[in-house]
């Protein structure tokens, strides 16, 4: 055998290394930062909705008062349409199946 | 058998980690035996590097191109991570291990492991990954150059300077033993 062949030989992996606990370990992990990242988007996303919602009743108590006040009817409906566009935006935000078909 | 492609396809639609887990379980000896060959041997080390380097993968499949192997995309990261941990680390892997004669005619596969990780450490660590990803893992000088990004030309020259260094400390140890 030649230097080259020996070398081959002794620097080729021998042992075949398949231990289940590693790859529960990278899959414990990923599921970690993934949890982990869906609460840090939760709590960004209820951070944004709860400023928002202040600063549209700040808005609203100081420029629509009087005609929301003339139509009630109006600011449930328009409630019920702003949470609803808040909903819908969030599923699309987080499912990614709309991302990719 | 799922093909890597499919299982890949899985775990970037469907976040699906059990596809993701197929493939890690799929690479996980050939990420681990690189790595701990470029650290000559610090198996607990190397294993924590090519943990890191399957999260990376996860959360970067989407940058995975159709034109190379996962395979290869895997060295690659295993690669940039390992050389990111040794330029915050200290240089522990300069200090050359000794190898007996013994130990070369060794037939556990254990043993065998432990004295190419050893003979590792009697290189620079250019010429570790150049050898081993040639040597160990089968690859061609271009795909070496790939993983790297060295110049083709270099990996040749690390490839053939480590061949020359690892045959004079073989051949030193088998004048001993004689």
């Amino acid at each position: 055998m030649n230097t080259n062949d020996l070398l081959n030989k002794i620097l080729s992996y021998h042992q075949v290394l398949v231990d289940s606990r590693f790859v529960e370990q990278v899959i414990g992990r990923i599921e970690r930062l993934h949890r982990m990242r869906q609460w840090i988007l939760s709590f960004c996303t209820l951070a944004g909705v709860f400023f928002g919602f202040a600063g549209l009743s700040y808005l609203i108590n100081y420029t629509s008062l009087t005609f929301l006040a003339d139509l009630p009817g109006t600011t449930t409906l328009l409630s019920t349409l702003a949470i609803s566009s808040v909903v819908l935006f969030l599923f699309w935000v987080f499912n990614d199946e709309f991302e990719r078909p | 058998m799922n093909p890597d492609s499919e299982l890949i396809a899985r775990a970037l639609t469907e976040s699906d980690t059990d596809a993701f887990g197929e493939l890690v379980k799929r690479y996980q000896s050939t990420i681990r035996q690189f790595l701990r060959r470029l650290t000559a041997g610090d198996h607990a080390l190397a294993d924590d590097i090519a943990q890191d380097t399957f999260i990376t993968a996860f959360q970067k499949l989407g940058q995975l191109k159709g034109t190379g192997s996962f395979k290869s995309w895997l060295h690659t990261l295993a690669y940039r991570r390992f050389l990111r941990v040794i330029q915050t680390g200290a240089n522990k892997y300069e200090t050359p291990c000794d190898v007996s004669w013994q130990q070369l005619s060794t037939f556990d596969a254990v043993e065998a492991d432990l004295l190419a990780e050893k003979l590792m450490s009697h290189l620079d660590l250019n010429e570790r990954t150049a050898l081993t990803l040639n040597c160990s893992e089968g690859l061609s000088h271009q795909e070496i150059a790939q993983i790297t990004g060295i110049p083709l030309g270099t990996i040749k020259s690390y490839i053939a300077r480590a061949k020359s260094k690892l045959n004079t400390l073989l051949s030193s140890q088998e004048l001993q033993a004689s």
